[in-house]
């Protein structure tokens, strides 16, 4: 079985390419992605394995990053979800066809009558300030980032597909919804009475 | 492309939570390990880490991550593999 170590021993020994350490390691998050995708049907041993070996990798080649504020293999498992769900997220949205996300124009279908008329009402009042605000108060870009991250695509495969940095696609994200919710401020909804009127509307 | 009931109603749910000062999710991807050690400790949670639990509050990747870290590091048995 492999042996404790300290914070500093894993850094030490993973420095020193030590090849029991490497061993060790990976058998840890081969252990702990096992454990994180159990779940994951579509997740086999053998993505298990390439998701162990790329996580050793990544975690050798960022040891510089690791700043002591948790155990060292709780860093470790974190780089290793991290990658595997990032991976699995691209698979996962890799055909999804673009053209459909990004046609010109945006349509607003009204709700179902189901939830109760002035439920339905109220809510609808909101949504349709909210869908103006979103083909009037939004640059070309902020339109179509929250029109792609609405189709549930992940941040990175929706910065892949628009050719910018993960870093700008937030920034961008963020500096859209401040702007629709200013619309929706300056509209008489404020954060309080939207949740409220979601909740009425999903009674 | 359509707008339906659904994405629109995400939509202002997601507005609703937004903040001048929030966290980014690669902010808390930085800080996640920490926060988890909090949490599962029962610590206080520092206003950073109070920053991040509303941020997982609303985003499903980052809590589907953290979610995934909290399986992860559940330490088995020594002769588990
Ligand atoms: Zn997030």
């Amino acid at each position: 079985m492999a042996r404790e170590r300290s914070n500093d021993d894993w850094l030490h020994d993973l420095r020193a390419g030590d090849a029991t350490a490497i061993a060790d390691l990976t058998q840890r998050l081969r252990g702990g992605l096992g454990r994180a995708l159990a779940s994951r049907r579509q997740v086999d041993d053998s993505d298990l394995e390439d998701f162990a070996q790329d996580a050793v990798l990544r975690v050798l080649d960022r040891l510089d990053r690791y700043q002591g504020a948790s155990r060292f293999t709780t860093w470790a498992h974190a780089v290793a979800v991290n990658h595997a769900l990032t991976e699995l997220r691209r698979r996962r949205w890799q055909d999804v066809s673009l053209t459909a996300a990004t046609a010109e124009g945006t349509d607003f279908e009204p709700a179902d009558d189901d939830a109760g008329p002035s439920h339905v009402a109220e809510h609808s009042e909101l949504l349709q300030v909210l869908r103006n605000a979103l083909d009037t108060a939004l640059t070309e870009k902020q339109r179509t980032a929250m029109t792609l991250l609405l189709e549930e695509l992940p941040y990175p495969a929706v910065a892949e597909r628009m050719g910018i940095k993960l870093n700008a696609l937030y920034k961008l994200a963020h500096d859209a919804r401040s702007k629709l919710r200013d619309a929706l401020q300056s509209a008489g909804f404020d954060d309080d009475e939207v949740r409220a009127r979601l909740a009425a509307a999903s009674k | 492309m359509t707008i339906d009931h659904d994405k629109l109603t995400r939509l202002a749910r997601m507005v609703a939570g937004t903040r001048p000062d929030e966290l980014m999710c690669d902010q808390v991807m930085d800080v996640i390990c920490a926060y988890f050690e909090a949490v599962e400790s029962g610590a206080q949670l520092t206003p950073e880490q109070q920053a991040i639990a509303r941020h997982l509050e609303a985003c499903p990747e980052c809590v589907e991550t953290f979610h995934g870290l909290c399986d992860a590091c559940r330490e088995p048995g020594p002769d588990d593999s």
